[in-house]
């Protein structure tokens, strides 16, 4: 894992559950699009669609949660990896909210 | 992750005789679950560390029971069953269950692994289901709910069955005896031309390809077997599950899901258990070797590690490179590093280069390569080819030309094979089992050289993509992008490129259009994506959009794929 995206993963984990830190986990998620599927971060919105646009595969959504799970300690079941919960940023920042709460 | 609580595996109890002895899957469990009931063979660990440890006594009894609840819906010898369940207790219950009823088991892909689209994936396991005319459908409630209401036609009459319908029967029905010879699994495999395969495999050749392997290998019981790979997959089955459990080796299983989002997982799990065997496609020793922090390395040990399988897909020098440099320090020997060849016709491996010895890595000459065919050794900038094993007992390799006369060494051409482990047949299909089957040898559909007993693999016969391990038909990636609005029906070509990063192919796609406005381009190419992902799970990591006339076709008019990749070649660099 490169360092960078490593960095926002320690950043973020050490935050406690109840308070997630938004603005550092989506830079934790750009950094893993950055990185791992070689997008431009500036082209990435908290609007724009990963897996309805095709720019996430299947496997790249999969890796996407495992990097969120083990950064933020929220637990991600396995059925709610899809398009509706991963679609976007601000999606994102929505479901894992909602599995805090 | 504290680990210390947990204990490693007991030692094994169970003889080799059991194997040896065995004529029927079934059977081989029979005898090890009345002779050893207590033993602790399968442990299930997931990416929290929760383990679930299966007695043979557990896994005789739970298999039983879903004997019990096929049996009671009408399943009868000969019928088929699908399996669309994660690893897991379950899924292993579910296999032996439709045996013991004398049904005939094929395992797919749960949806969350490839598809994107849970109505397109309803779509694919309906037309398996029809083309096997399979009495029942066994899945998770996730997979259930597809089925349920509007889309219970997909069923094409199959019972819909979950783990909360196999409860306790008031009476036991009796264990169906099978024929060594008669069908004990169906495989499904892609093929080029879209419908998956149905390989039909026997009793024996399935046993014997796993004493095959068990003998080629040198595995003892005491070896600890650790996998994640997917057990809908030959290698998954056959090498991560059945070989060890019926070997006797103390088998541990890791959802593939699991490893996906955890790759570090298959590295501890190794280190925990003291493992000894494990199998993966190439693209999984690029990401561990590549994408995986220091410091979730810290205090690793993989110093157990004898037997590490690099199959299911194009062995690359720079991976067995980056992984054995990187993991040298943990404790991992390099002469661990085993490359293999095999195909789901040949149950799995038929080939696996000698354990405890270094891979063998030769450069060979592009020219002659590419003008002659000869594999001729080079000592300046050539291609790094791997040896990918000698052959398994009872398997032999026949390089041929295209009238079929055999080649001498270092001459490429089509990679025969001939074993006492081949399939029986493709369900449902002579014609295509006759073209592959001829006079008790099996053509592989692979092209490669040998040297010295060593077979090199060169390139697939047929345009067929294979992705982290996994087989694609080009043909329905084509079909997706065909049904873009823009897009020249029919003038769509997908290929695999190399990416030495990945490991693995990246998918691109040629893409004829009469468009010409850059904004409308850039509209149509981000469309051609999101109908690929929906309909396949893959991403394309190139889309080049050309006018009529840039994808090349054959003199009869069909895609030439091959030559369409050559074409634009450049444009895939980096």
């Amino acid at each position: 894992m490169p360092l960078k995206l490593r960095a926002f993963v320690i950043l973020l984990a050490a935050s406690p559950p109840m308070a997630i830190d938004q603005d550092l986990l989506a830079s934790t998620i750009r950094a893993f699009l950055e990185d791992e599927l070689r997008l431009e971060p500036k082209q990435i919105g908290a609007d724009t669609p990963l897996v309805s646009s095709g720019l996430v595969d299947s496997a790249g959504l999969v890796r996407l949660a495992g990097v969120i799970e083990a950064a933020t300690g929220v637990m991600i079941p396995d059925r709610d990896v899809n398009a509706d919960n991963f679609d976007t940023i601000r999606r994102i920042q929505a479901y894992i909210a909602g599995r805090v709460r | 992750m504290d680990l210390r609580e947990k204990e490693p595996p007991r030692r094994s109890p169970v003889p080799r005789s059991v194997l040896d002895d065995a004529e029927t899957l079934a059977g081989a469990l029979a005898t090890l679950a009345e002779r050893f009931p207590d033993y602790e063979c399968l442990t299930i660990v997931d990416r929290h560390w929760r383990e679930r440890r299966l007695s043979l006594r557990t896994l005789w009894g739970d298999a039983r029971r879903v004997q019990a609840s096929l049996v009671a819906r009408g399943l009868r010898p000969g019928g088929f069953v699908l399996l669309a369940l994660p690893t897991g207790a379950e899924l292993v219950a579910a296999y032996f269950g439709v045996m013991l009823a004398g049904g005939i088991p094929g395992l797919i892909a749960a949806p969350s692994n490839r598809i994107a689209d849970r109505r397109v994936y309803a779509a694919r396991i309906g037309a398996i289901l029809q083309d096997a005319r399979a009495r029942a459908l066994y899945c998770d409630d996730e997979v259930a709910e597809l089925f349920r209401g509007e889309d219970a036609g997909l069923l094409s009459g199959a019972c819909l069955l979950t783990a909360a319908d196999v409860t306790v029967p008031a009476a036991q029905p009796p264990l169906h005896v099978a024929d060594p010879d008669a069908i004990a699994t169906v495989q499904y495999s892609s093929g080029s031309t879209g419908t998956p395969k149905g390989i039909l495999l026997s009793h024996r050749a399935m046993l014997n390809n796993i004493r095959a392997v068990r003998d080629g290998l040198g595995l003892v019981p005491d070896d600890v077997s650790v996998n994640w790979i997917p057990l809908y997959h030959d290698m998954g089955l056959i090498d991560a599950f059945l070989l060890p459990l019926l070997s006797g080796c103390p088998t541990v299983l890791i959802p593939t899901m699991d490893f996906m989002r955890d790759p570090a997982l298959w590295l501890w799990a190794i280190h925990h258990y003291r493992g000894a065997l494990s199998w993966a496609p190439n693209f999984a020793y690029a990401i561990c070797a590549k994408r995986v922090a220091d410091d979730l390395l810290a205090g690793l040990d993989l110093s157990s590690w004898r037997i590490a399988i690099n199959a299911a897909e194009p062995v690359l020098a720079s991976t067995i490179d980056a992984f054995t440099g990187r993991f040298a320090s943990y404790g991992f020997m390099p002469e661990a590093m085993t490359p293999a060849w095999g195909l789901a016709e040949n149950v799995t491996i038929a080939t696996a280069h000698p354990v405890a010895e270094r891979p063998l890595v030769e450069s060979i000459d592009r020219q002659a390569l590419a003008t002659d065919e000869i594999a001729r050794p080079s000592e300046g900038d050539g291609i790094a080819s791997v040896a990918i094993g000698r052959c398994l007992p009872h398997c032999e390799l026949e390089i041929r030309d295209d009238a079929g006369r055999p080649l001498p060494d270092r001459r490429v051409g089509a990679v025969w094979l001939r074993s006492n482990s081949l399939f029986s047949a493709y369900h449902r299909n002579p014609e295509l089992t006759a073209q592959v089957l001829v006079d008790g040898w099996l053509n592989t559909g692979d092209r490669g050289y040998v040297v010295d007993g060593d077979l090199y693999f060169i390139a697939r016969d047929k345009d067929l993509l294979v992705i982290g391990g996994e087989k694609y038909a080009p043909h329905d990636v084509e079909a997706a992008i065909n049904r873009v609005p823009g897009v020249r029906e029919g003038c769509a070509v997908v290929f695999g490129v190399l990416s030495e990063e990945r490991g693995t192919e990246d998918l691109a796609a040629v893409v004829e259009t009469k468009e010409v406005d850059p904004g409308a381009l850039a509209v149509l190419r981000d469309a051609i994506r999101r109908e690929v992902t929906r309909h396949t799970g893959l991403g394309l990591r190139w889309v080049i959009l050309v006018p009529p006339g840039g994808v090349e076709k054959t003199t009869s008019g069909k895609l030439a794929r091959r030559a369409t990749q050559r074409r634009y070649a450049d444009r895939f660099a980096g």
